[in-house]
Formats: C-alpha cells, sequence, structure tokens
C-alpha cells in the first residue's frame, strides 16, 4: 500500500514538471493568429504595401504641411499669376527658395514697421488656420523665417502657390476621408452589433429601418441640405464648425452598408462555443460584446473601412467639385480639379493646374483603393478558402 | 403581387423623401426670399403671405403634398423668373435621360467585352492591363477623367465641342466621362462572374458536344457571367445618376443635374425639392426594372417582397 502511495505522489510530481515544462515550450512557441497571418500576406503582395507607404507618407505630409515652408496657400500675388512650374519670373528671387513670407513689404516702410507688419500678417494667417495648424505655423516661422518655396508646380489664375494648396487641401480631403469614415464607423458598428447581438424582433425592426433608409437617395438630399447649411452657416457659425459638420454629415450617410456588415457577422458568432461560454462563465452582454465579439469583426471592418475612405474623399471631392463643400479660403482636391476645369481654354494650356491635383487626388485614391482590395486578400477566409480550391 | 408590393414601398419612400426634405427645408432660418439685400418687412410679408409661408408649418405641408399628388405640381420657381419647376423638369429631363441612357450603354458595352476578354485571356498581358485600367477607372473621380480627355481631345486634337447641347456629337465626351467608372466596375464583375461560370461542369459538357468557342461563351457562359453586373445595374444607375451632375455642370449641359446644382447654390426651394424627388423616382423605379431583368436573366430567382 504505502509502496504504491508513493510510486503514485512520485508520479504525480513527474507531471506536474512535465506539465509545467509543456506549458513553458507552449509560451515559447507563438502560434499564427488571423493577424500575424494576414500581415504576412498583405506584406507579400509589393503593390499594397508600396500604397500603404505611399498613404503614411501622403497623409504625414499634408498633416505637417503647415510646418513646411510653403507659400500662404490662400496668398493672393496678381504679379505670379498662372505661371509655369520653373517659369522665368519665379526664378527671379531663387530657384527653390527665397524671401518674402507671409507676405511681402516692400517701399519706404522702415525695417520696425515691416517686422510689425509681419507679425501682423501671420496672426492673421494663424488665425484663419485653426488652432493646431496655427501652432504649426508659428513653429514653421521660429524654424524657416521668411523663407519660403517658390511655387515649385507652377501658380493659379490668381497667383497662388499651386504646390502649398494641393498640401492644404490633402488635409482637408484626408481628413474628411478620415473622420468622416470614423463617424459612420462608431455609427454601423454601434448599430450593427447590437442590432445582431440582441436578435429577435428588436433585430427585425432595426435592419427594417436600415432598408427604409437604404431606399433613399441620400446623395441627393445631403446636396438639398447643404444649400441650407451654406447659408445658415456663414450667418452664425465660423469656418472650423462648418467643415466639421459637413464631415459629420458624410460619415453619417455611410454606416448603412457598415452596419449590416458588422450585424451579419455578429448573427454568425454569437452562438459560437467561445461566445457561449463567456456567457456560461457569467460575462454580461456588454463584456462579451466588448471582449469577445467584435474583436472578431474587426478584420470585416477594417477592410470595409479601407474601401470607404476613398469612397467618402471622392464624395467630398464630388461635393467641392459642385462648390457645395469645402468654402474658400479652404481649400480641398476637389476644388482645386473644379479651378482646373475653370480655367481650361483653348488658347492658352494651364497643364499644371489640372496635372498636378489629378495626380494628388488619383494616386491617393488609387493607392486607398490597392491597400483595401489588399487587406481584403489579405484577411477575407472565403478568399483564403477560394484560392485553396484552386 | 410583387409589382403591387415594390410600387407601394416605391410610393412610401417618395413620401418620406419628401417630408425629410420639406421639414429641412422648413426648419432652417432664413427662407426664400431672405436675400443680401434687405427687403422691406412689409413686402417681405406680401410674398410670403402670397405664396402661403406664413401659415402654419404643417398646413403649409399638407397644401404642398395635396398639390404634388394630385396635380403633379411642384409649384412656381422661387428664383427663376417664370418659370414653374415642373417647366424646368420637363425641359431638363429628356436631356439628362439621353446623357444617362448613353452613359449607361457605354459602361454595359465597354464594360462586358473588356470582362468577358480579361477572363477569357485570365493572367495574360491583356487581362492585367485591363484590371488595372479598371481599377484607375474605379478611383479616379469622373472629373479628373473629364480634364483629361477635355485637353486630349478638344484642346489637343479639335475632334468634339467642349461644350453644350445640340447634335449627338455633343454627348460623345460627356457620355464617355460619365460612363468610364461604370464601365470598369462592370469589367471586374463580368470578369468574375466569368471565370465562375466558366469553371462550372455544364460549360464543359457544352464544349464536349463539340459547340464552337464562340458559342459557348457567348450562349451558354455569359448568361450566368452577366448576373452579378445585372444586380450592380441599380447601384450603377443611381451612380450615374449622380454622376451626370457633375458631368452636366463640366459639360454646361442644361438639363436635371444643372438645375439641381443651380437651385441649390440659388436657394432655389421648390426646384431643389423637386430636382430630390425625381431622382429619388428615378432611383427606386430602375431598381425595380433591375430586379424584374433579374428574373428573366436567371429563372431561378423568384420575385417576393
Amino acid at each position: 500500500m504505502v509502496e504504491s502511495a508513493h510510486v503514485g505522489r512520485r508520479a504525480a510530481v513527474r507531471d506536474d514538471r512535465e506539465l509545467e515544462r509543456l506549458l513553458e515550450e507552449a509560451a515559447k512557441v507563438r502560434g499564427n493568429t488571423l493577424w500575424s497571418d494576414a500581415r504576412r500576406r498583405f506584406r507579400s503582395s509589393p503593390v499594397a504595401r508600396w500604397s500603404l507607404r505611399f498613404l503614411i507618407l501622403a497623409f504625414v505630409v499634408s498633416f505637417f504641411a503647415p510646418l513646411l515652408p510653403l507659400a500662404p496657400h490662400a496668398r493672393v500675388r496678381l504679379s505670379e499669376k498662372t505661371l509655369a512650374p520653373f517659369a522665368e519670373p519665379l526664378r527671379q528671387d531663387g530657384l527653390f527658395f527665397r524671401h518674402g513670407w507671409p507676405e511681402r513689404f516692400d517701399g519706404g516702410a522702415s525695417e520696425e514697421d515691416r517686422d510689425a507688419l509681419r507679425r501682423a500678417a501671420m496672426d492673421r494667417l494663424c488665425a484663419d488656420a485653426g488652432v493646431i495648424a496655427g501652432a504649426m505655423i508659428r513653429v514653421r516661422a521660429s524654424i524657416f523665417g521668411d523663407f519660403e518655396l517658390t511655387p515649385l508646380v507652377g501658380t493659379d489664375v490668381l497667383g497662388r502657390c499651386l504646390l502649398s494648396r494641393i498640401l492644404w487641401g490633402g488635409r482637408v480631403s484626408l481628413m474628411v476621408g478620415i473622420v468622416a469614415t470614423l463617424v459612420s464607423l462608431l455609427i454601423g458598428v454601434t448599430y450593427g452589433a447590437f442590432s445582431g447581438y440582441v436578435g429577435g424582433r428588436v433585430d427585425q425592426y432595426m435592419m427594417r429601418f436600415v432598408d427604409v433608409l437604404y431606399s433613399i437617395p441620400f446623395i441627393f438630399i445631403v446636396i438639398f441640405l447643404m444649400t441650407f447649411l451654406r447659408a445658415q452657416q456663414t450667418a452664425t457659425t465660423g469656418r472650423g464648425d462648418k467643415i466639421l459638420v459637413f464631415f459629420v454629415i458624410i460619415g453619417a450617410i455611410y454606416w448603412l452598408t457598415m452596419a449590416r456588415v458588422v450585424r451579419g457577422q455578429v448573427l454568425s458568432l454569437k452562438h459560437r462555443e467561445f461566445v457561449e461560454a463567456s456567457k456560461v462563465l457569467g460575462g454580461g452582454t456588454w463584456h462579451v460584446l466588448m471582449r469577445h465579439v467584435l474583436p472578431n469583426v474587426m478584420s470585416v471592418v477594417l477592410v470595409y473601412l479601407t474601401l470607404t475612405i476613398p469612397r467618402v474623399m471622392l464624395f467630398e471631392a464630388f461635393l467641392s467639385f459642385l462648390g457645395l463643400g469645402v468654402e474658400p479660403p479652404d481649400v480641398s482636391w476637389g476644388m482645386l480639379a473644379a479651378d482646373a476645369l475653370g480655367a481650361i481654354n483653348p488658347l492658352r494650356v494651364y497643364w499644371w493646374f489640372v496635372l498636378f491635383p489629378s495626380l494628388a487626388l488619383g494616386s491617393t485614391l488609387l493607392a486607398l483603393n490597392f491597400v483595401g482590395d489588399g487587406l481584403r486578400d489579405a484577411l477575407d477566409p472565403r478568399l483564403m478558402e477560394k484560392r485553396a480550391r484552386r | 403581387m410583387f409589382l403591387l408590393r415594390r410600387l407601394l414601398w416605391m410610393a412610401g419612400t417618395l413620401w418620406l423623401v419628401f417630408t425629410i426634405s420639406f421639414f429641412l427645408m422648413r426648419g432652417i432660418p432664413g427662407g426664400p426670399f431672405s436675400s443680401d439685400q434687405k427687403t422691406h418687412p412689409l413686402i417681405l410679408e406680401r410674398l410670403e403671405r402670397k405664396y402661403g409661408l406664413a401659415e402654419p408649418v404643417l398646413v403649409q405641408y399638407g397644401r404642398t403634398l395635396k398639390d404634388l399628388v394630385l396635380h403633379g405640381d411642384f409649384g412656381p420657381s422661387f428664383k427663376l423668373l417664370d418659370y414653374s419647376v415642373n417647366d424646368l423638369l420637363a425641359q431638363g429631363l429628356p436631356r439628362s435621360l439621353a446623357l444617362g441612357a448613353v452613359a449607361l450603354l457605354i459602361a454595359l458595352g465597354l464594360g462586358v467585352t473588356a470582362g468577358v476578354v480579361s477572363a477569357l485571356r485570365r493572367g495574360g498581358l491583356l487581362d492585367r492591363s485591363l484590371m488595372l485600367l479598371a481599377t484607375m477607372g474605379i478611383a479616379l473621380p469622373n472629373f479628373v477623367i473629364a480634364s483629361v480627355l477635355i485637353l486630349i481631345f478638344v484642346i489637343q486634337i479639335p475632334l468634339l465641342p467642349a461644350a453644350g447641347w445640340g447634335s449627338y456629337r455633343y454627348l460623345i465626351l460627356p457620355a464617355i466621362c460619365l460612363g468610364a467608372p461604370f464601365a470598369a466596375y462592370v469589367a471586374r464583375l463580368t470578369r468574375t462572374g466569368m471565370l465562375d461560370v466558366l469553371g462550372q461542369d455544364w460549360i464543359r459538357t457544352a464544349r464536349a458536344k463539340g459547340l464552337s468557342d464562340r458559342r459557348v461563351v457567348l450562349t451558354h457562359a455569359l448568361r450566368g457571367g452577366l448576373l452579378p453586373v445585372a444586380s450592380y445595374l441599380g447601384p450603377a444607375v443611381a451612380g450615374i445618376l449622380t454622376g451626370s451632375l457633375v458631368i452636366e455642370k463640366i459639360f454646361a449641359i442644361p438639363g436635371i443635374g444643372t438645375y439641381f446644382v443651380q437651385s441649390a447654390l440659388n436657394r432655389d426651394y421648390t426646384l431643389s425639392m423637386g430636382c430630390v424627388l425625381l431622382y429619388t423616382a428615378l432611383v427606386s423605379s430602375m431598381n425595380l426594372l433591375v430586379d424584374i431583368s433579374y428574373t428573366i436573366l436567371d429563372p431561378r430567382v423568384e420575385l417576393d417582397g
């Protein structure tokens, strides 16, 4: 008896050691998660990889555009209107850099007067740009002083620097894309997850509501809405608010598909074992949803997100092009495209008006599409099956 | 039964759009007569009484709805002298429809051809370049395409008129610009659909019984391969209508798109609302047609609700 008990204890000890060893080993092994798999697949596509790099670059450059030594994007200088890149008059003051930011004050004024004028002009510029960009402009002033880049890609019909307008326009366009998409993400995911998770009659009604909204062509209603919003807001509120309202409106109409997609995913997830297990262990609705259901929806959401951003940006460009979106002195890529088309005439071709803004908008949208496609290929399990079958 | 339900659904949508736009219109301060110049308050009041703007909102709502439903009357334009909204819409609609129809034809013709060709040449150089072109067509907004095409075909090689409305030559460039993004989508969808279908057993059967390649592709595969395209037609029509706002503006075509944008910029409430309703009606009736056409292409689909 004694002997066997002894053996039993020793076996238990060995088992414990064995278990510890196994656990240690397991801790060393990194499993292939969905995300690491996806990352690997995404990296294996050069087009998607380079597109992502390009997008990050475009985003960083346009976000920090106020820090760059650019001419103010709204500064009209009629003596320099419609100049091609590196045209003779632009080269006078220097090939790449010249003095005269934010404005040139020539004539009889004394040194101090000119300094004061310059400071006043800079204050106006900062006030126009808003808090964040304003602060960046001040930093820029302390770094570069009154140096600025000559208009490297030419000037427009009012002699404004096209490069500066493209980068500042990129700020607005990319910001619209991101903020509006986030708004649609927030509404869509919340709505879809709730509807799918609660299920039953609530789900039925909520989805019916989405169906109804689907059948309304919102683009036309938004245009209709912008009619009033523009008229009213010029009277009451500042410009910053208007752009914000604009973002929110655009975001608020793009949540429908997101809600449907998320709901479908949640429906298929909510009876899976791990969700049931969490419920049995006493997890509340909120806990189960946030901790177990939503993380599994994220891959689909992410794919849909990258495909929404270009659509939203297109929509912003579309509205701004029609003159119903962002208003001067703000710029966006849609507005630049409209300016370019307006300036087309058979007598003189201002090719740089058309080329550079189109290039900026086109390459960004193209890159977003490539990244979206790449992500979808990397994350979509259905496609994976398809590929395996082939 | 199906038709009746769909028509009711359509009427419901129109009513909803009408209600939303009506209350948006009335809910925001600043009437159609408030402008930069100060109008004398008395004159303003008389104007408002004349157009029934002084009554309670619900009364106005009822009256406007009644006018619209019983007489099909959108009321007078608030900004364009001597025109009723009905006149303007009746004038603009045929032009916009012509433009939209040609654009749709271009989208389908180009798209299906490109899709079938690239599906048959799968993986080849032609396939890849066509699909790259399609991605570009999807990504680029139509005004970018338009400005490039104008630069080439109007300014550099003066083949086509730059803008305006008249003979069919005025239609070519705008229709191409309008149809291009949708041609790109259709090409992608056709390619995927054809690839799916070409792998099916019944295609192998058709080949096995000795049919020519052309016959297999055109009569057997194409019908199934076009199903995804058919379901895309609804969104495509909506997109073409939206795109026509921009294209009509670029090419100065006096269609409803131009009126709509102008009315939005001028704050011409009645015209703007008429356009919104017209667009809604167009989009939903096209969706209905598409659903019906779907059953013709695929007999397995049954119509319900």
